[in-house]
């Protein structure tokens, strides 16, 4: 039961991603709703459910609509960002609000990261500036989702 | 055993995180295998079914902001294809003026009515030429379809023409091909009376009329119109003709004017 739960959310989550990233797109820039979605399953209910959740869902997403040259990177990233934000798990207890908040920060700083060297690693070999731009404008867009949710439900309380 | 499971058990975290890590780069290292492209396939398939929805909530969304667009492209198309027409029409009839020009033995010059019924007693036009272009009073002006009128007033850079539709206009004219004589006066609708005409003579709808060459003003065997009826005057001997003017007063842009007709 547990487990169709959480493929609905990957469903869900999958389907509100392809249906507003398009309303939301800056240029090439999108908002990457599934690793907020991610973020929070994974701090709340730790390693196990975050890696599946995180692999299922980068499967899902380049199955759906990834390129042939990095077809499993999603997954993979996604499968690392799920395990390495569960260490957060119960950690706001023990850890202030702002390292805590830094340290989810930095997650996807180096979700994006990796991703991007993947993903451009040609523009960083010839425009090192663009990639920085591109890796950083890539990851502070769905930042700023993130943090207008922190209002709503923030990562600390959960 | 048991203890593998238990240390399995104590530490699942990481070992799915190891299974899914090597599934992951499992996927990415078997990128190009052709069970792969079928799985691919089949999933493209499916979001495709899971996408449609999507597509037509979208297409719904912007129906309005489509059909606005296209609205304006609508009038924007019909406002050149106005001009387009506008230009086809306008090329045609410049075409013929100059094939006219080619073709026929008198000597005229090219002019262009820049007013209308300046004069309110005359119907009349004004034409952008004058006595500098040799244009003098008593002149005949025409169009390939036919006379329109005779210059009776010149200014140096422009005269006025009595059209043919005014009232007091006279015209000696032959219809062929009987060669019945007349006199031609406008009636009302781009129609024209020719009267003085013998009753004995045999004239059908369609007849052409030219003009006799009687007069000093109109060389002869120019076209004036065609025979649009025929009708007896009772207790005359004469009958009236009906002649249709070819021209269309409305549109006349330009003409001629026949400066010398030997």
């Amino acid at each position: 039961m547990i487990v169709f739960q959480y493929f609905i959310i990957i469903f869900v989550t999958f389907l509100f991603q392809s249906w507003t990233s398009e309303f939301f797109s800056l240029g090439t820039i999108d908002p990457d709703f599934c690793l907020i979605v991610l973020l929070y399953i994974s701090i709340k209910n730790g390693g196990l459910v975050g890696t599946l959740f995180g692999f299922f869902i980068g499967l899902f997403i380049d199955l759906s609509s990834g390129t042939n040259q990095f077809f499993g990177l999603t997954p993979l990233v996604y499968t690392v960002t799920g395990y390495s934000s569960a260490f957060l798990k119960g950690q706001n207890e023990k850890l202030n609000k702002l390292y805590f908040s830094s340290l989810w920060v930095f997650i996807i700083l180096c979700q994006f990261l990796i991703f991007s060297l993947v993903v451009y690693q040609q523009l960083l070999v010839d425009e090192p500036t663009q990639f920085l731009i591109k890796w950083l404008a890539t990851s502070l867009y769905t930042l700023v989702f993130l943090g207008i949710l922190q209002i709503m439900v923030p990562l600390y309380k959960i | 055993m048991r203890n593998l499971l238990l240390f399995l058990i104590k530490n699942k975290d990481h070992f799915v995180f190891a299974v899914a890590l090597f599934f992951s780069f499992a996927l990415l290292f078997n990128r190009n295998n052709d069970e792969m492209s079928v799985i691919r396939g089949f999933s493209s398939d499916l979001v495709s079914f899971l996408s449609t929805p999507l597509v037509k909530v979208k297409s719904l969304a912007i129906v309005n902001e489509e059909n606005q667009y296209l609205r304006e492209k609508n009038l924007q198309l019909n406002l050149q294809l106005e001009s387009i027409l506008y230009a086809a029409d306008e090329n045609k009839n410049l075409r013929d003026l100059l094939n006219f020009k080619r073709e026929t033995r008198l000597k005229i010059i090219p002019a262009s009515i820049i007013n209308k019924g300046i004069q309110t007693n005359v119907k009349s036009l004004t034409l952008d030429v004058g006595s500098l272009n040799n244009i003098m009073p008593n002149q005949a002006v025409l169009t390939p379809d036919g006379v329109i009128g005779k210059t009776v007033v010149v200014g140096k850079k422009s005269s006025i023409v009595q059209s043919i539709s005014d009232n007091n206009f006279r015209l000696s004219v032959r219809i062929m091909p009987s060669g019945a004589v007349g006199i031609l006066r406008w009636s009302r609708d781009n129609t024209c009376r020719v009267y003085e005409v013998q009753k004995n003579v045999d004239i059908n709808i369609g007849d052409r009329v030219i003009t006799s060459g009687f007069s000093n003003i109109y060389p002869e065997k120019l076209p004036v119109g065609i025979v649009s009826g025929v009708y007896d005057e009772r207790g005359s001997y004469q009958k009236v003709v009906n002649v249709k003017i070819q021209n269309d007063f409305e549109s006349i842009q330009n003409v001629f004017v026949v400066i010398e007709n030997k």
